[in-house]
């Protein structure tokens, strides 16, 4: 990565002041510095400048009006939504969606990248690793449509378990069933995607390390809890500190495709809500607060989950 | 190994696809053994309508006109059209109206649109159109709003501004055309002034003018109506159904000679407006849930009838006659369509269309009823403030102009354009000053009928006089039978008692009230829909029912119904 940071971490310049070392520095990797710009500038005009627009989450938001125009309400929707009656309900879900995720969606492709590691044919391991890959090309409109033919009453879900005798029924109409389901697709979806990453770590272990674990008569198993496994630690943990720093936030839309008010007690999520009180009714207001409530819990949680996993492991994101 | 991974993705691919397309057969032929299993369920507890005391004392008002005090005029159009076309001083205004999906295969815009270019030619006025993406209008006008870069006029945009029209007029986004109407507008302004009762729902409670509403003075029957499989009926010889035992013998015979095929398949909220109304409550369509009853609000969800609406939909669940996937259709035709379905509440035009191309017979039903004789009272009535509001942005340096074109569709020719296209081309003007459709609009080969409605004319436009749909749409004038088909039992042909009665007029809100509407309303049907749809599927047990009322109270009903009967108060004292 091109940070000016990282390069001008490199020579150390005595005890000049930084800005003397960063001239300095820029003199010398002139080149370095011009390619950073439009980094720069894309997360300065995208990423900070857009931040100003949180205090809409404080006002009575007006189109009309503006920023500088529409009134100031302090915190009325954040109370608005956390005295709102479902708002525990919400709130839970979306937490237990994530630990759902974390659970079952998060190890999936670890244990893929695992499993595909360990395959000898080169043929028969790239064939796979493209059949896992391509679900992740669907759209998710497409994927969620198949998913409910999928589940419908006379999809082949039913068909498959009317096989055990079990009575046909909408299984997404299931309150039992659907994080099952949700969860479920999701890693259908993703799993192959997520395994890349996790097999391009792999593949940078010194074969070296096998065959010495080799002669000292390590087998298969032995080699992939002392080797393979300690190699992606270190990128596992940091996936884990990100998931769960994003643990209040699930996107609405495959909610939306998939929910109905039958299974609004698991289903209906923070997002969820907030599209049907915040964008169907133009209330943007609300929508900015319960984001900005969200984000602010989401910081504390990666944070935490930082601290944690230094103290526990030594790895961490800084 | 290029040509090999490629050779193996498109392998894979492949097999997808014929998985995907197995799974879909597999699903269609196994649904003989799932079908009729259910019906052997134990019926649940009795409907008896007599379960409510409550019988209606006859309704004070027998139609909407007398509830609200007005009487229905048709006005016709004056002599002379009241403002000369071409005007005088030309010029280029901007128009916000979304697109037809239907129509992006002939043009992207509707400047290319023959109808456009015969209004740009007659008003001397030349367009330029601003179409949001589909499904994106609210973001893309709100966006246009924060930009400070609306066009001139906005089509059918109150319902996207929080707080709707008189919200945005106060923030200085729509203008207050109040003072500018009599000049710039006056073929618009005679029917303000002709038709009361258009003056009342097209002006906001200080008799503002901010919106330029469509206006119809013609009634309609209404286009959405239980239909059933009418070959079906023929081959078991029985009758179209009337009250809800005729559905349940109708129901009986499907479980019983289709397997596989569902009954019936409601709305996916489980609340069929059609079927409430049986029950006095609810209203026609599936959006509205409140209606007026002797001067008084009411809100479908605390009504103690719901319970027995709720009542017969569990016993139909229960007795296997409800689709059991009807909470996650989006596309309830199609399913009539598949042959899935033997009944359902649906647009007549479409099903009837859908029926003929696919080569099986439909028909329409009355309004289903408890028992014969019963009343009905949420017939459709049309008010002349037919919807489609346009307003002209507050910064706008062209509003006279604006308003000189949409003023253009109120007078007599012009009305014809906007309604039945190009004149010469895809209608005449008859005999009796109203247009008629020439045989290039009833047969023309190269389009499909279906697109024609979007492309020889123009169904949805800016606001314009509307004629009746059964002489301005191709379709209907082309093929009779499909009118025919909307009409069976409308407008009094009904065996029953049937009114309009309890009709709601469109109500003009306070900013306040709309935003404290928009919180009570979310909430409410956060909670009543789901707990509606239990009801049905028998995850509560109906004694649940009295709780389920005290609870929407506690969410706000009471408050959320003042409201109502405020603006309705309101709409009555102007």
């Amino acid at each position: 990565m091109t940070k000016p940071q990282a390069v001008s971490a490199v020579p150390q310049v005595g005890e000049k002041s930084f800005f003397t070392r960063l001239k300095a520095n820029y003199r010398r990797h002139k080149s370095l510095y011009i390619i950073c710009v439009p980094i720069l500038l894309y997360y300065i005009i995208f990423k900070y400048l857009p931040m100003f627009g949180v205090v809409i989450a404080f006002q009575d938001f007006r189109p009309g009006l503006g920023f500088t125009g529409s009134p100031f309400v302090g915190l009325k929707y954040f109370v608005e939504f956390l005295t709102n009656p479902t708002a525990s309900r919400t709130i839970r879900n979306t937490i237990v969606l994530n630990l759902y995720n974390l659970a079952f969606g998060f190890p999936a492709p670890i244990i893929l990248a695992l499993l595909l590691n360990e395959m000898r044919g080169s043929r028969y391991k790239k064939a796979i690793q493209t059949v896992s890959y391509l679900p992740h090309f669907i759209s998710l409109v497409v994927v969620c449509g198949i998913l409910k033919d999928f589940s419908a009453s006379y999809g082949i879900f039913n068909d498959f378990t009317a096989l055990f005798g079990r009575e046909p029924e909408a299984l997404l109409g299931n309150v039992d069933l659907y994080r099952g389901l949700y969860v479920g697709s999701g890693i259908w979806k993703n799993i192959g995607w997520g395994s890349i990453l996790y097999l391009a770590t792999l593949s940078g272990t010194d074969p070296n390390l096998y065959e010495a674990a080799v002669i000292d008569g390590a087998g298969r198993w032995k080699q992939l809890v002392h080797i393979t496994i300690p190699t992606i630690v270190p990128i596992t943990i940091l996936q884990l500190i990100m998931r769960v720093g994003s643990m209040m936030s699930e996107g609405a839309e495959k909610t939306i495709l998939l929910y109905s008010p039958l299974v609004y007690e698991k289903a209906d999520i923070i997002s969820s809500f907030v599209y049907r009180r915040g964008l169907q009714e133009a209330n943007f207001s609300f929508g900015a607060a319960v984001g900005l409530f969200n984000s602010i819990i989401n910081l504390c949680l990666l944070v935490g989950a930082n601290w944690a996993s230094k103290k526990a492991t030594g790895e961490s994101m800084w | 190994m290029k040509r090999m991974k490629r050779f193996v993705s498109t392998a894979t691919a492949l097999l997808l696809v014929a998985g995907l397309c197995a799974c879909a057969g597999s699903g269609t032929s196994s649904t003989g053994s799932g079908g009729t299993t259910s019906s052997a369920a134990p019926a649940a507890s009795s409907t008896a309508p007599a379960a409510s005391g409550s019988t209606p004392a006859a309704p004070a008002a027998e139609t909407i006109e007398e509830a609200i005090g007005f009487e229905a005029v048709v006005v016709p159009f004056p002599a002379e059209p009241l403002m000369k076309y071409p005007v005088e001083n030309g010029g280029k205004i901007t128009i916000w109206i979304p697109l037809q999906a239907t129509v992006s295969k002939y043009y992207q815009t509707l400047r290319e649109n023959a109808t456009v270019q015969q209004f740009i030619k007659d008003t001397g006025i030349d367009v330029e159109f601003v179409h949001p993406p589909s499904g994106q209008e609210k973001e893309n006008f709100n966006l246009l709003v924060v930009s400070d870069s609306l066009p001139d006029i906005l089509s059918d945009c109150n319902k996207h501004y929080a707080g709707g029209e008189s919200a945005a007029v106060g923030d200085g986004v729509f203008a207050d055309l109040t003072d500018l109407v009599a000049q710039y507008a006056p073929d618009y302004n005679y029917f303000l002034e002709n038709n009361d009762l258009f003056r009342k729902l097209a002006t906001t409670s200080d008799n503002k003018v901010y919106s330029i509403y469509n206006y119809k003075d013609v009634q309609a029957p209404y286009y959405h109506r239980p239909q059933l499989r009418a070959d079906w009926l023929n081959e078991w010889g029985m009758e179209i159904p009337i009250t809800f035992d005729d559905w349940e013998k109708y129901f009986d015979k499907v479980l019983a000679e289709k397997p596989g095929v569902a009954p019936w398949l409601p709305i996916k909220n489980g609340i069929e407006g059609t079927f409430l109304g049986a029950f006095e409550i609810g209203g026609h369509d599936n959006g509205k849930r409140f209606f007026v009853k002797e001067g008084q609000i009411h809100y479908t969800f605390n009504e103690p009838r719901l319970l027995e609406y709720l009542e017969l939909m569990n016993k139909w669940y229960t007795k296997g006659y409800i689709s059991k996937d009807f909470t996650t259709v989006d596309r309830m035709d199609n399913e009539f369509a598949n042959g899935k379905v033997a009944a359902l509440v649906g647009n007549t035009d479409t099903l009837y269309t859908l029926a003929n191309e696919l080569d099986y017979e439909v028909a329409t039903t009355p309004y289903p009823r408890v028992k014969d004789g019963d009343a009905f009272h949420f017939d459709i009535f049309y008010f002349p403030q037919n919807g489609n509001p346009n307003t002209i942005a507050a910064k706008s340096k062209n509003k006279e102009l604006a308003l000189q074109w949409l003023n253009y569709g109120f007078t007599q020719h012009g009305s014809g354009v906007a309604n039945f296209g190009e004149t010469g081309v895809t209608w005449e003007m008859g005999a009796d000053g109203v247009p008629v459709f020439t045989d290039y609009a009833l047969n023309n080969p190269d389009i499909p009928m279906s697109d024609a409605e979007y492309t020889l004319r123009l169904h949805t436009c800016w606001a314009k006089y509307r004629y009746g749909d059964d002489i301005s749409m191709i379709r209907n004038v082309a093929l009779p039978d499909t009118w025919d088909y909307r009409a069976k039992w409308g407008m009094g042909d009904d065996p029953n008692p049937c009114d309009n009665a309890y009709a709601l007029p469109t109500l003009s809100f306070t900013t306040e009230a709309a935003s404290e509407i928009g919180k009570l309303t979310t909430d409410i049907d956060t909670y009543a829909e789901e707990m509606i749809l239990k009801f049905i599927t028998g995850a509560t047990p109906l004694s649940e029912f009295d709780t389920f009322v005290k609870n929407c109270e506690a969410l706000g009903m009471p408050r959320l119904i003042q409201l109502y009967q405020e603006a309705y108060d309101a709409f009555l004292a102007k």
